[in-house]
């Protein structure tokens, strides 16, 4: 698989987090849950950045004419996400599906393309943390 | 996957890089004797990170040696950084002949005595896992071989996890 396509892949996995998270702040009171409220709101803005950052390294990688791709039209969410708790895991296991994500990006890539990578594995293994996630030998690669 | 296999996808010689092939490796010498690992920038980049994960086990051991009452806290990264190293152990070409006693530290991980203080040893040790995951994510950042390189971003994931747990940790100590 070319750098391009391993940043286009990872951009499609960008949109799908993205309509997650405004899934998800959606159906999470700000009142009685004030901090998972803010924990997601955080998340969909972070994710709402690497997908612009993403777009702008497709474009760089692939020059002109190459065209990023485009969101689907919706999403299933990665586990139902009716009451706190189960916006909770949802938010997890989005994080660990980005984690996945980045860590082939970073193998797939080299010099800017794979810092990025770099600094958006981490970032999802710890924001995983916050939303019930276990701290794991490999973050990204669960078949370790 | 089983470490050997991950051994053989990590293998820092002979691994196509995203670019196609960028670590192929030393030939063979004319008489047939071994090459001489360190000519694989790889090889030299594995054993570096074995050496730093090496002395992050020495250093968490430290630890529960100097305060027994940390053993339950500590337990996991220990396990994790355990499992850094049994893999590296496995894809670095002579890691066994490694001395497990890095006489040159390996690293920041590896300095100073523990602390007796619960608060202070937990926030020395978020602090010395977030040292870890800068060394491994520049060595990420450095490796010829995609597949290397993803190994060792995931070992700096897991680092900053550690981190951030300790961190945590040492604040409810307060």
């Amino acid at each position: 698989m070319s750098a391009l396509e391993v940043l286009q892949q990872a951009l499609a996995g960008e949109h799908a987090a993205v309509y997650v998270y405004s899934l998800l702040g959606g159906r999470v009171s700000t009142s009685a849950e004030p901090v998972l409220s803010a924990d997601l709101l955080a998340a969909y803005e972070v994710h709402r950045d690497r997908r612009d950052q993403l777009m702008r390294l497709v474009l760089e990688e692939g020059g002109d004419g190459t065209v990023p791709v485009a969101p689907e039209a919706g999403y299933h969410l990665p586990t139902p996400a009716l009451s706190a708790r189960q916006c909770r895991a949802a938010a997890k296991v989005t994080e660990q599906r980005a984690a996945r994500s980045y860590s082939a990006t970073v193998g797939g890539t080299m010099r800017g393309p794979r810092l990025w990578a770099l600094e958006a594995l981490q970032d999802a293994a710890v924001r995983a943390l916050t939303f019930g996630g276990d701290p794991v030998a490999f973050p990204g690669i669960p078949e370790l | 996957m089983a470490a050997s296999s991950v051994a053989a996808c990590t293998t820092v010689r002979s691994t196509p890089g995203p670019d196609g092939p960028v670590s192929t490796g030393p030939s063979p010498t004319p008489d047939g004797s071994p090459p001489a690992r360190a000519a694989d920038p790889d090889v030299a980049l594995a054993r570096r990170v074995l050496r730093s994960e090496r002395a992050m086990v020495r250093r968490l051991d430290a630890a529960v040696l100097a305060q027994p009452a940390l053993r339950e806290v500590l337990a996991e990264p220990r396990a994790i950084h355990r499992r850094h190293v049994t893999l590296l152990v496995e894809a670095v070409p002579g890691a066994t002949d490694m001395p497990p006693s890095d006489p040159d530290g390996g690293g920041q991980s590896g300095q100073g005595a523990p602390s007796r203080r619960r608060r202070a040893a937990m926030q020395s040790l978020s602090r010395a896992e977030s040292t870890q995951a800068e060394t491994l994510g520049r060595g990420a950042f450095a490796a010829r071989s995609g597949a290397f390189a993803r190994v060792l971003g995931s070992m700096a994931a897991s680092s900053a996890q550690q981190a951030s747990v300790l961190g945590t940790s040492a604040q409810d100590a307060a």
